[in-house]
């Protein structure tokens, strides 16, 4: 539970989120290019396999961070959760009007944004303990 | 909550990454005690006060509790 291991199992979420981008930009541009299937599959596959990396290297590290820093973590859930169903609500609600929110039509192009309001919650409740 | 943790930890030198490694906890979170923004856990509570061999109650006090005491 030291800073040097908190700071190498950061490090290692980091690398496993931009692993799971790197691959996810490369399935869709692969996508988009019309190529075999079972090349769209494979890379499909694959960033699901990243994404699951990436939730083992954030359990990983929960398992070394501290007391405050978990309660950090914590509070950041407690304010992204609802803020992210708020954000899901307001684009129902905006389809829902009629108005086509550009970039997210469906449920596929939603996701990503999903983040946001935890990145958004963590900025919150480490701020407090500043 | 109250607590002397600034003043005990100046009385040995130690700086706050020291404290830190003795408490098996990251210089953010002793900082954060130390300012009164994070209140630690009973068990991390009587870490430090084992550290500083001192009794509990007179490193973290509740602010309250102190005036009242002192009136």
């Amino acid at each position: 539970m030291s800073s040097a291991a908190q700071r190498r199992s950061g490090t290692y979420v980091l690398a496993t989120a931009a692993l799971l981008m790197a691959v996810y930009v490369v399935f869709v541009l692969v996508v988009d290019r019309g190529e075999h299937v079972a090349l769209r599959v494979a890379l499909g596959m694959l960033a699901v396999a990243a994404f699951g990396l990436f939730i083992a290297a954030e359990v990983r590290m929960l398992g070394e961070l501290d007391e405050m820093h978990r309660r950090i973590q914590l509070e950041a859930l407690a304010i992204a959760y609802p803020a992210a169903i708020l954000l899901v609500f307001t684009l129902g609600v905006l389809e829902r009007a009629g108005i086509v929110v550009w970039g997210f039509q469906r449920l596929r192009d939603v996701w990503p944004l999903v983040a946001l309001p935890y990145m958004l919650g963590l900025a919150i409740a480490m701020r407090r303990y500043r | 909550m109250k607590n002397h943790l600034r003043v005990l930890r100046a009385e040995r030198s130690w700086s706050q990454a020291e404290l830190a490694e003795r408490l098996h906890v990251s210089r953010q979170t002793v900082n954060a005690i130390e300012q009164e923004k994070y209140d630690p856990s009973l068990p991390l509570a009587f870490k430090v006060a084992r550290l500083f061999s001192r009794p509990i109650e007179t490193i973290f006090t509740v602010g309250e509790l102190e005036s009242k005491e002192e009136s």
